[in-house]
């Protein structure tokens, strides 16, 4: 089983964004996939989940009611979020209207009480919860890939979430700013590797340049010199995402997949290659087996 | 002067901070992959007897000296100006590790009890100068064959950014020896792919570095005495065939003008033909007509030769042609090559 995290800690990347694209793509390619929310905006879980959201209180955004769960049936009161894994590593999936894919969706209340754990103690808990979780749930029987979309932090969500990865993708746009998200992203890679044994190394699957605009002379110098460092240049994935119009229609709500666009559109086709290509680069899953 | 356009403007930029930082975080990630990083007492690191970079312990600031140093037995500040020089920077480094911590841990070998330094000695001089009894190593495997270990402690330090170009010429030919004495008979030395990946510069550069190793005796002389510091004239005077405008533009760089001579009439090709790849072959020119190609290969094979050769060939296509002419062209490497 592959866990694909996908991480900046920049907003505005791209992350729910390819996180969408790559869970229903892998669907239609037969895997099975668990799509895991822990941003706590709860972008992702809303792409396939009618969220709840309370007027009264602006932190909450938190799934429906789960058909599975009683509604009196503790912890959960009828609902599941990823952050039952934090708070009680156990977790309840849903289906979605995706052949192929399940989720566990945000809750943003609770995940902030993850985010904002201040004790390192805590903090270490948290950073091995979820990849414990990972191991100890036999995740490997139901799914092939395990799709985690973070939020725009270096909290300990993302650290949980890093950790946790055999694989790591990260989307920058090409631009000063966000390169200087990309450095701290490379520290947290170096520094969860040097936290697990030394025979699963996180795969940096690659660095995907996100947002191109045709014709940008910034985006274009930023990626060629990316490009040619020899050691970041290895991780440049060879195919950019541009800021194609298509990309917003299809993380709007309620609308159909980027996939059912015409196969002719500039969006499905870079979609389709880039997707590819993050299917391809993807380790064998060495770190949970089945 | 010619209007830059907007990219070759961005381009003239120097590279950010973050940007750098990116970098070196990335290759820091690399070696994480690849051994431990753990804390060892200071007091258990020993200099490797076959370290390459001998400058410090030539200029008799060793472990042992620096540690005499702190304890205030002797001062290495004092004194003549190469080890003066060598402290000073030693000590902007301790403190630049006192601020910023150390980016990049030091290689050691495990020895026994002790660890001997395979990359790191003026980091790890620096850690001594501050007193400090642990320091940050990534501790690999001993490899196999004491060529292996020179051949990885050469490979770091290439890494390093603070090198001249003579220590790095140096190094990158000791290596290139040693990578084809390990391949045997075959092995045609390092690629510029290699060099660029092992001292972190763009291949373009590597071809530079590609030719100054292979360069006359004399202009090597003058890059290893230090008259030659840069890659880039080093390269081009490496490039100029003809021994005699060799000597006579190396004669020019020492007395401190450029490469190339004060254009005459005459002037001989531009200089600079070191870039690039080395030239292996010779193309055998173009034509769109047939005829020339049915003649050239008729004079050489003769009318039998030719028809056995030539069967079938539609004359009219001219890209049938081009195929008859490899094949030809490979027939007469056989036959020539065989003679020569």
């Amino acid at each position: 089983m592959n866990v694909l995290t996908i991480a900046n800690n920049k907003g505005g990347q791209g992350k729910t964004t390819l996180s969408v694209f790559i869970s229903q793509y892998l669907a239609r390619r037969g895997k099975r996939v668990l799509a895991v929310d822990l941003d706590p905006q709860c972008n992702f879980s809303q792409r396939f989940l009618e969220m709840e959201f309370d007027e009264n209180d602006p932190e909450i955004i938190r799934p429906p009611l789960n058909p599975d769960i009683g509604e009196d049936e503790a912890p959960w009161n009828g609902r599941a979020s990823s952050a039952d894994v934090f708070l009680y590593e156990a977790a309840v999936s849903y289906t979605t209207p995706y052949e192929n894919i399940e989720i566990l969706p945000g809750q943003s209340k609770d995940l902030l009480r993850v985010e904002r754990v201040s004790e390192d103690e805590v903090k270490r808990a948290v950073h091995e919860i979820f990849s414990r979780w990972l191991h100890e749930a036999h995740l490997e029987t139901d799914y092939d890939v395990v799709v985690i979309d973070t939020g725009p932090s270096k909290g300990p969500l993302t650290t949980a979430a890093i950790y946790a990865a055999t694989d790591i993708l990260i989307p920058a746009e090409m631009e000063e700013m966000a390169v200087e998200g990309l450095y701290g992203m490379l520290a947290y890679w170096n520094m969860a590797n040097l936290q697990r044994p030394a025979e699963t190394p996180i795969n940096l699957l690659g660095i995907l340049a996100n947002k191109i605009q045709t014709r940008n002379s910034i985006h274009q110098h930023f990626y060629e010199v990316l490009c040619e460092d020899p050691t970041v240049g290895q991780f440049m994935l060879p195919q950019v995402m541009h800021a194609w119009n298509g990309y917003r229609e299809a993380t709007m709500h309620g609308a159909k997949s980027i996939f059912d666009a015409p196969p002719s559109t500039n969006a499905r086709q870079e979609a389709e290659a880039v997707c590819q290509l993050i299917e391809e680069r993807m380790s064998h899953g060495k770190a949970i087996e089945a | 002067m010619a209007k830059l356009s907007k990219r070759e403007q961005l381009r003239k930029l120097p590279a950010s901070p973050a940007l750098q930082a990116t970098f070196r975080v990335a290759r820091e990630g690399q070696h994480v992959q690849e051994g431990r990083l753990q804390s060892i007492p200071t007091a258990s690191v020993v200099p490797d007897p076959e370290q390459p970079r001998t400058r410090l312990a030539a200029l008799g600031i060793t472990a042992e000296t620096v540690r005499a140093h702190v304890a205030g037995h002797t001062d290495l500040t004092k004194g003549r100006g190469a080890r003066k020089e060598a402290m000073e920077a030693l000590q902007d480094l301790a403190k630049s590790i006192e601020e910023h911590g150390l980016i990049q841990p030091i290689t050691v070998y495990p020895d026994g009890e002790r660890f001997a330094i395979g990359s790191g000695e003026r980091r790890f001089l620096a850690h001594l100068l501050l007193g400090r009894a642990e320091i940050r190593a990534m501790v690999r495997p001993r490899p196999d064959s004491r060529k292996r270990i020179f051949a990885q402690q050469l490979t770091e330090n290439l890494a390093r950014e603070n090198l001249t170009l003579a220590e790095r010429i140096d190094g990158l030919r000791k290596l290139d020896a040693l990578h084809r004495e390990e391949g045997g008979e075959g092995e045609a030395g390092l690629t510029p792919q290699q060099i660029a990946q092992l001292i972190g510069v763009s291949v373009r550069q590597a071809y530079k570095y590609l030719a100054v190793m292979g360069a006359a005796e004399s202009v090597m002389t003058a890059v290893q005495r230090g008259a030659i510091t840069g890659l880039s004239q080093a390269a081009d005077l490496a490039g100029i065939k003809n021994p005699e405008e060799q000597e006579a533009a190396l004669k020019r760089v020492l007395s401190g003008e450029g490469v190339a001579p004060p254009p005459t009439p005459a002037a001989p090709p531009k200089a600079g033909g070191g870039r690039g790849r080395p030239t292996t072959k010779v193309t055998l020119g173009a034509t769109t007509e047939p005829a020339v190609v049915a003649a050239l290969a008729r004079s050489y094979l003769g009318e039998q030769r030719f028809e056995s050769l030539f069967k079938g060939v539609d004359w009219a296509d001219l890209k049938a042609v081009a195929k008859a002419w490899a094949g030809f062209v490979k027939a007469v490497e056989e036959t020539e090559g065989r003679r020569g």
